[in-house]
């Protein structure tokens, strides 16, 4: 009887090492593709970029269309007003800057009123999506692209849905409120509205702000952080927005725009039904249903990217903020998956139904659980014989290069476009830090995501708190 | 290193572990390989880049010289053949921010280094980037004798060459026979309209009877008409009105309808009047906001009460918001309206708030 369970165990043990290798062959196949694809899709973008310094100057006409850029604020009493200022800077021909107050329980209402000496409009609105109870709508005679909208406490969701019925141009965007975009950031994600009338959304990269120096709301000098922390996260983005969002935009798969940055255009957003209150993943949710909408209504349509550095944001530099967010995340994935389940592997649906949102389901969603339950049958398998040592090594050294060709790949697709991070001892480090997640950081990371699922299981909802350090200013120039 | 996996463990071969060991050969190989052509490729963009800076530091003040001078020698630039792409760039900004006898000096002396020789060699290549760049400066050096290469360009199959050719046309400033040159880019549909209406009003007044003929002819698509019509409109060619107003009476196109509604309004055209009202009644929430708004550019205080009975009823929203904006434009009389409308106590809260929103925009009321 013995005997029979554990040939069964390790028959099982067999069937799961199988199963692993296979996965990790799968995984790294699809995004040592989406690797390729991006080559050639940022190799185009540089080429186009050459001839779009006219075409910047040339789009500020009446031709451009008009854009409504909604930023969420929730106790930003600290930062909201020169992250205001920086957003009225934006070069654009005709937009609105409509801040969302969302219940704040600290003075950002006070200090905006104060700042840009708000007054009490009537500014009526159509409550086309449902949104908490709006206590009123302020704009200033000194800034009239600034409208402030307050609002009873309903989430970052409900705040966006607000802005969006206030809103009165033809194009959304959806920002956080604390991130920095440049300046002609709009000129650069508009155009993809202007090439093709069947645009619906638009996403750009978000870059790591830590460690970089901010002057008057904008990035001066582009740097790395001293931390351990913000560091990792800057790899993972590169690798995250230069590969994994341009080669899912190639296949018009696309599934997440980031909720710190993007565009839309308003009338797809309302068809769809906006921005959903009972998810954390609202960004992501809204991206896919865009799709099974227009999938749906046999409407033409295209949901892109423009690989452009243009928003920068700060990320956690400490443990609790970052395993909180990235809970977050895992639990928004997983929410956004499970509602959609139907078009999982349906033709109907197109290239998101068969490849994107079955990639996100086997490879993002169960993939901490996975990768965790892999280490742990690794460690029993090596331990009881099943596999030896030798192999061990060859495979956990496999994977860990594996992981660096793929980091060293969007450094190299850094290195080919954009070269934000200027000094060749950037490269080393985020070298050193691509080396190193693999020894921890990425076991921590599958843990928090695996803690996300728990979480999910469990029913939480709780967006979590986000701590923020600020951005670091630079000196003031001298003249 | 002993076998592996004997009969009991999960991948049974040796060969297998061959394949491992190479491919582990062969991503070390390929990490080194991408470290190593990242930190080429930095440094080599340095080199460049310090390359260019210091070309830029010798011929800035050689431009400041060239500009307040009489007579010039453009062999002192002694440029190199890498040197022309960044002399090109550079003397862009010049050129941007040049306007007169200044910008002419400088395109007289980028005839003189003879960069339209390398230029015209690009815009003749197989890459369609160098070809679109080489098109634009050529356009942008007014290079005449390019306009022919530019003409048989706007049939090309890629839409960023045939783009660059039509703003490369625009930019020649010589007489053109517009009429072809829209027609043909009228029938690509791979060029985006909006980019082509901007390109198309830059050609300035002498296109504009062109235009105004293509909107009588049955060949050209409504899609391509409404372009027409919003490229007359925006740049305010009032003759064009009565042609505009004919083709609003003709076409069942609604797109073009709109366009029609919102040029006439923009145009200010007084006949188109009547027509316009009939238009307040469609079933097309679009529609009719345009046709309110153009009534509030040429209405007379007749149209006052229709308005103001829109305002209260409409089923839109941005109906009624329009109408109110109408009758703050219409004046005096709009706004009288507007004043009696505020003390009416069946308003919906809706139209309570437009109205009230309206007249604290007009005068802080």
């Amino acid at each position: 009887m013995q005997e029979t369970l554990a040939g069964f165990l390790i028959e099982a043990i067999r069937f799961f090492n199988l199963f692993m290798l296979f996965y990790f062959l799968i995984v790294n196949g699809v995004y040592i593709s989406l690797t390729a694809l991006s080559f050639f899709a940022i190799r185009r973008y540089l080429q186009e970029h050459l001839l779009s310094q006219s075409s910047l100057r040339m789009f500020q006409s009446s031709f451009y269309k008009p854009i409504s850029i909604l930023a969420p604020a929730y106790n930003e009493q600290n930062t909201i007003a020169d992250n205001v200022r920086s957003l009225l800077q934006l070069h654009y021909p005709e937009f609105e800057i409509i801040v969302i107050n969302d219940g704040s329980k600290d003075n950002t209402l006070e200090v905006l009123k104060r700042e840009y000496r708000l007054r009490a409009s009537h500014r009526p609105f159509e409550s086309r999506l449902s949104c908490r109870k709006v206590r009123g709508v302020y704009v200033s005679d000194d800034h009239p692209r600034l409208v402030v909208v307050d609002k009873e406490n309903g989430g970052k969701a409900d705040a966006l849905n607000a802005g969006i019925n206030v809103s009165r141009y033809p194009l959304v965007s959806a920002i956080d409120a604390d991130s920095i975009l440049e300046h002609d950031v709009m000129l650069k994600l508009v155009r993809p509205f202007l090439d093709s009338p069947h645009t619906v959304a638009v996403g750009g990269i978000v870059r790591v702000a830590n460690g970089c120096s901010i002057r008057g709301g904008e990035v001066v000098e582009i740097g790395l952080s001293e931390k351990w922390l913000p560091n990792f996260q800057i790899v993972e983005y590169l690798r995250s927005f230069l590969f994994g969002r341009v080669g899912w935009d190639i296949l018009n798969g696309l599934l997440i725009i980031s909720g710190a940055f993007g565009v839309f255009r308003k009338d797809a957003v309302i068809g769809c039904g906006g921005y959903l209150h009972d998810t954390v993943g609202e960004d992501m949710e809204l991206v896919v249903r865009m799709h099974r909408t227009m999938r749906e209504q046999k409407k033409p349509y295209r949901i892109t990217f423009v690989p452009e550095p243009v928003c920068w944001t700060e990320v956690p530099e400490d443990i609790a903020t970052l395993s909180r967010q990235r809970n977050r995340w895992q639990r928004g994935l997983i929410e956004t998956i499970l509602r959609h389940r139907n078009m999982l592997f349906n033709p109907r649906y197109g290239v998101v139904g068969c490849f994107a949102l079955p990639f996100f389901l086997l490879f993002e969603m169960l993939a901490p659980a996975i990768e965790l339950t892999g280490y742990i049958v690794f460690v029993f398998s090596w331990a009881f014989g099943i596999i030896d040592t030798g192999f061990a090594i060859l495979f956990l050294t496999a994977a860990v290069l594996l992981g660096m060709v793929l980091s060293l790949s969007a450094l190299v697709l850094e290195e080919l476009s954009f070269r934000k991070y200027p000094r060749i001892r950037h490269i080393f480090k985020l070298f050193l830090f691509a080396v190193l997640e693999n020894f921890g950081y990425r076991q921590i990371h599958s843990f928090w995501r695996i803690q996300g699922i728990w979480s999910f299981l469990r029913g939480e909802k709780k967006w979590g708190k986000m701590d923020r350090v600020g951005h670091r200013k630079a000196a003031p120039a001298s003249h | 290193m002993h076998a592996p996996f004997d009969s009991a463990v999960f991948i049974p071969s040796a060969l297998i572990e061959q394949i491992v060991i190479g491919g582990i050969g062969g991503l070390f190989a390929l990490v080194t390989l991408l470290l190593g052509y990242a930190l080429v490729l930095r440094v080599s963009y340095n080199r460049r880049n310090a390359y260019a800076k210091q070309r830029v530091r010798e011929w800035e003040p050689l431009v400041l010289e060239y500009l307040e001078q009489e007579s010039f020698e453009p062999s002192r630039f002694s440029l190199k053949p890498r040197d022309w792409m960044i002399f090109s760039e550079f003397i862009d900004e010049y050129l941007e921010n040049l306007e007169g006898t200044e910008n002419e000096k400088l395109l007289d002396l980028l005839r003189a280094v003879r960069l339209e020789r390398l230029l015209m060699k690009q815009a003749r290549g197989r890459n369609r980037w160098r070809r679109a760049y080489a098109v634009r400066y050529l356009g942008r050096m007014r290079y005449r004798p390019a306009a022919g290469l530019f003409l048989s360009m706007l049939g090309h199959r890629s839409s960023v060459v045939a783009f660059s050719a039509l703003e490369g046309l625009q930019m020649l400033g010589i007489s053109l026979d517009y009429e072809r040159i829209i027609r043909e880019v009228l029938r690509r549909e791979d060029l985006s309209f909006p980019k082509i209406s901007e390109v198309i009003s830059r050609f300035g007044a002498p296109v504009h009877p062109s235009l105004i003929r293509l909107l009588d002819d049955p060949e050209i698509s409504a899609s391509a008409k409404r372009l027409v019509v919003d490229i007359l409109a925006d740049n305010r060619v009032v003759e064009s009105a009565p042609s505009i107003l004919g083709l609003l009476r003709e076409t069942r196109d609604e797109e073009l309808v709109i366009g029609c509604i919102k040029a006439l309004g923009i145009l200010e055209e007084p006949e188109a009047l009547p027509t316009l009202t009939n238009y307040l009644t469609a079933s097309n929430w679009i529609v009719r906001s345009q046709t309110v708004r153009a009534i509030g550019a040429l209405g007379t205080k007749r149209e006052v009460p229709v308005l103001a009975g829109m305002l209260r009823r409409d089923s839109s929203f941005w109906v009624k918001q329009y109408c109110a904006d109408s009758l703050v434009r219409m004046g005096q009389d709009g706004v009288e309206m507007l004043r009696n409308m505020r003390q009416e106590s069946s308003l919906s809260p809706e139209v309570e708030s437009i109205v009230a929103h309206a007249l604290e925009e007009k005068n802080g009321e």
